[in-house]
């Protein structure tokens, strides 16, 4: 039994990573003074989509269609990677976390082709920015990586969060602190939330995810939004499993209980941070990354030392 | 040996039969292109006994016409790796070219051309054989000789004659680097048997260990064409005709590398400065040649510059190899080294497929601009496919076989990081920032140019582009084929892997390390399971539409449904926002330049290319400098054929009272 507890804990994440983005619209509605979307919305959304038909532009080809299912896939391997709090991931191998990393731009290669495969200038426009940032955020995440590898002794994303347990927090604690604000950051960068892109705005000309998904429909944009929604999820568990309390030695409900209650703080944050800041200037963003990028290379000094 | 020799017979009779075919290129190619073939099949058989097995052979040929001439040959585990792909992609293009230039307009070069094809393959597989000194120098000037022949095929064009005129030049300098290295060990060792390392000072000599181990970096690197010795890559290759340019992106810049390593096995793992020089050219290479490409508007061109970015990748693996056997970090150097080369061998197959999709969409559309291109996926779909597979590989997606490599270098480098106080922490974190940083910009480029060219609406009003060929066509599919075996196949490399890695570093003990089969196994699994996944998943698609309305529509582009295909996204928009990030790396172009029409802006003048402005200044000063001062020698080119027969007599005469005095 012991041994289907990382298998349980996926399936947590399969079902609880859409409850994120209720958790973030609720924080926002919170702030606003609305009372916001039920929690479940998303999985209203994904469960109205995928029993709907499909419209495709008469430009699309074969990629628009593939694009969706590949991306999700990827993301979905790459979840098989993530430890759970107390509990080992159900894969891991040395290296892994290049792989986690690489199968997260393996999606974005097919999303990326999916919007150009449109034709429309707009799907362009936010495959171009997208592309743009991710140059800088993906550096920033691994340097990141490297940091917690130097810091836990270990080249496997299971040994950096589940192995090394607690014990990563004595080699230097005010450093892993930066960690997991730089660890933040590209959440928010690849995740396309506020400073780096607001998802509520209504103005093509402005978005970089949601233009991506314009010309997507039925299944396929029920898929894009899952994938979306794992993603938030795995890039939140490398902090969230960084900070997760080892010393409580809790049993496989409690952990579980713990976990999902990191996460959801990670979304509330992203809720009250979105409803405090503005987005930043598209020509700010990559100043802002490199700042993050400086940063870990720091902490990298320190921890490694 | 028999088969060797048969083959550079194969080689050099149907070359020389080409030549005199020169006014039936359809007879020339048709002789030619199944001999290069058969050729290089033959020649597979012994390189893939020494690849599976791990036995060296070496044999002599001696010939008595050039007055009992010796020529030596060795076929060890470091010459069957690079044989491998070198054979199997010279007769992929071979049969690619078959297709290519059987529609030349200008058919009266096709037989000349077919003779430097052949002699180009002939003199790479002697390069990677070549024992003995004299012999490697000779087929290394070949192989200089008969690509720059092919380079300038099209030498009515200006630009054409340029890049040849520069290729040259180039490959020049660092072959007479490489003649002074070789003179040297000629002169400390005896004459057969020639990469033997008694002959190299050794550790302890100083400036002269180092003199010839920078000159050898230097002349290899020109050929290798990692950023300082870049120059001539992104002219030349686009120049060539499409197979030509497969061959010598995929082949021939990697026998830089491979007389890198033989020279770091001679010197017993080379020098800690060499690891870093290395490692340093390879980040530059990486960053700044991703950097370049995106201003190319030649599908080719940014092809070349991605081929210096992964040769800048395996230089890094390359580099932290030799700084980690330096700093004992056995594991290190093994990973690192594991994932040059299997990146170098995966290389070739991707990067062969691309410039062959690409020069099957620049002949079938006429034009190589991909902003004047644009949704030939439907029209041309072997082509794209093919492309979209090479781009997937080069944007290192790990489905793919551009993974590996690069996941093997990566290891190498988060394993370094764990050796506290060995010094390996500085070049490790650069590693790792320099992979990912040129990584995420070739998955940039890449989408970008691929989906410009391939996908959307068609640009201009072109007919409809057909596929060319479809030799070209079966050419494209087994390249195809080849990357994605390589995606599982990785870990049955690792047995031929580990043989040239020992090759290199002899000192370090390959067996100690945990297998390199069990690292790379799970990537392999991985790429299983996605592929069946995404099946699954495009199956579970099919299924939920099944009963469903599919309906077609237009593209949304704000409600407005008129939109014309001129205003579709450009790759120079896609990648303004790169490029306008990256300023201080590139001198900008002055706005005033462009004339504004109503809506459209119009012609520009002024340039638009921007490269890599301070070492261009710097390398076209001192070529200004040399042709000055040596412009007081010029009355000894006198242009008249007697006077150079003279010039050899008498140097010969010198020669010979020098022997006798």
């Amino acid at each position: 039994m012991n041994n289907l507890y990382p298998l349980f804990n996926v399936i947590i994440a399969l079902a609880a990573a859409p409850l994120m983005f209720g958790v973030i619209n609720r924080i926002k509605a919170f702030f606003a003074g609305r009372k916001g979307p039920p929690l479940l919305q998303l999985y209203f959304d994904i469960w109205k989509l995928l029993r709907k038909g499909a419209v495709y532009s008469r430009t699309t080809g074969i990629f628009f269609r593939l694009a969706p299912s590949a991306g999700l896939i990827a993301v979905l391997t790459a979840l098989l990677f993530i430890p759970c709090g107390a509990y080992p991931a159900v894969l891991f191998f040395p290296g892994d976390m290049v792989l986690v990393v690489y199968l997260l731009g393996a999606q974005r290669f097919c999303m990326l082709l999916a919007a150009l495969d449109t034709g429309s200038s707009f799907e362009g426009m936010g495959a171009g920015r997208d592309a743009h940032f991710s140059v800088f955020s993906e550096a920033v995440l691994f340097l990141c990586l490297a940091a917690m590898s130097a810091a836990s002794g270990s080249v496997s994303l299971n040994g950096m969060l589940f192995t090394a347990g607690g014990r990563i927090w004595q080699v230097s604690p005010p450093v892993l602190v930066v960690v997991v604000f730089v660890l933040y950051i590209v959440l928010l960068a690849e995740n396309y939330r506020v400073p780096f892109d607001d998802p509520n705005t209504h103005l093509e000309l402005t978005m970089i995810h949601e233009v991506m998904a314009l010309d997507h429909g039925g299944p396929d944009l029920a898929m894009l939004e899952y994938a979306a929604a794992l993603k938030f999820w795995i890039l939140a568990s490398l902090p969230a499993g960084l900070l997760f309390p080892h010393g409580m030695k809790p049993d496989f409900f409690g952990n579980a209980a713990l976990f999902l209650g990191l996460i959801a703080l990670t979304a509330a944050l992203t809720g009250a941070l979105e409803s405090c800041a503005a987005r930043l200037r598209l020509v700010k963003v990559p100043q802002m990354l490199t700042a993050a990028a400086a940063l870990s290379v720091v902490a990298l000094i320190f921890l490694a030392k | 040996m028999v088969f060797i020799a048969a083959a550079l017979l194969l080689f050099l009779l149907s070359g020389l039969c080409a030549l005199f075919l020169n006014n039936r290129p359809a007879t020339a190619a048709a002789l030619c292109a199944p001999a290069c073939i058969a050729g290089c099949l033959a020649a597979l058989f012994p390189v893939f006994a020494v690849f599976f097995s791990g036995q060296e052979m070496s044999f002599d040929l001696l010939w008595p016409a050039a007055g009992g001439l010796r020529v030596f040959f060795t076929l060890d585990r470091l010459s069957a790796f690079f044989l491998v792909p070198m054979l199997l992609l010279s007769a992929l293009t071979a049969l690619y070219g078959w297709g290519y230039l059987r529609r030349e307009r200008n058919s009266e070069s096709c037989g000349r051309q077919w003779f430097f094809f052949n002699m180009l393959v002939a003199s790479m597989l002697s390069v990677f054989l070549a024992a003995d000194g004299l012999f490697f120098l000779f087929c290394w000037e070949m192989m200089a000789l008969s690509s720059f022949f092919l380079v300038v095929s099209r030498d009515e064009e200006e630009s054409v004659r340029r890049a040849g005129f520069i290729y040259l030049a180039a490959s020049h300098a660092g072959t007479a680097a490489l003649f002074v290295v070789f003179a040297f060990l000629a002169a400390a060792g005896n004459s057969g048997g020639f990469w033997n390392s008694a002959a190299f000072p050794g550790p302890g000599t100083g400036v002269l260990r180092v003199l010839l181990l920078s000159l050898g970096i230097f002349g290899f690197g020109m050929k290798a064409g990692f950023i300082p010795f870049h120059f001539w890559l992104p002219r030349a290759h686009p120049a060539a005709p499409s197979h030509v340019s497969a061959l010598m992106s995929g082949v021939m810049i990697k026998a830089g590398i491979y007389g890198i390593l033989r020279m770091f096995s001679v010197t017993g793992g080379g020098e800690v400065w060499c690891g870093a020089a290395l490692i340093i050219a390879g980040i530059c290479s990486g960053i700044l040649a991703m950097l370049s490409a995106l201003n190319r508007r030649d599908t080719k061109s940014v092809l070349a510059y991605s081929s210096i970015e992964n040769i800048g990748i395996i230089c890094m693996g390359t580099g932290l190899a030799v700084y980690a056997a330096s700093c004992g970090g056995t594991l290190v150097c093994l990973l690192a080294l594991s994932g040059a080369l299997l990146h170098l061998f995966n290389h070739a197959f991707f990067k062969g497929l691309l410039f062959m999709a690409a020069g099957a969409a620049g002949k079938s559309c006429g034009s190589r601009d991909p902003d004047a291109l644009g949704g030939c996926a439907k029209t041309l779909p072997v082509t794209s496919s093919a492309f979209f597979l090479g781009a997937a590989a080069a944007s290192g997606v790990p489905l793919l076989n551009g993974f590996p490599g690069k996941f093997l270098i990566y290891l190498a480098a988060f394993c370094g990081l764990q050796l506290k106080g060995s010094g390996l922490l500085l070049p490790s974190t650069a590693v790792i920032a320099g992979l990912s940083l040129s990584g995420c910009l070739s998955l940039a480029c890449f989408t970008g140019l691929s989906g410009i060219v391939f996908l959307g609406k068609p640009r201009s009003r072109l007919d409809r582009p057909e596929e060319y060929s479809a030799l070209m066509g079966t050419a494209m599919i087994s390249a195809a084929a080849a990357c994605l075996f390589l995606a599982f196949a990785a870990p049955l490399l690792s047995f031929s892997i580990c043989g040239a890695v020992s090759a290199v570093f002899a000192s370090t003990d390959t067996a100690s390390a945990p297998g390199l089969a069990d690292r790379l196994a799970p990537l392999s699994c991985a790429s299983a399971w996605a592929f069946a996944l995404i099946a699954a998943a495009l199956a579970a698609k099919r299924l939920l539409l099944r009963r469903r309305k599919v309906s077609f529509g237009e593209t949304w582009n704000c409600a407005y449904a008129a939109a014309d295909a001129r205003m579709q996204y450009t790759s120079a928009s896609f990648f303004y926002p790169l490029r306008r990030t990256f300023t201080f790396f590139n001198s900008r172009r002055s706005p005033a330049a462009v004339s504004k029409t109503i809506f459209f802006p119009g012609e520009y003048e002024g340039n638009d290319s921007r490269r890599i402005g301070a070492f261009r200044t710097f390398l076209s000063g001192i070529a200004a400098k040399l042709e000055v001062s040596l412009s007081c020698l010029r009355w000894l080119q006198q242009g008249r054929l007697h006077i150079y027969i003279m010039y050899i007599m008498a140097a010969l005469l010198a020669l010979l009272l020098w022997k006798i005095r």
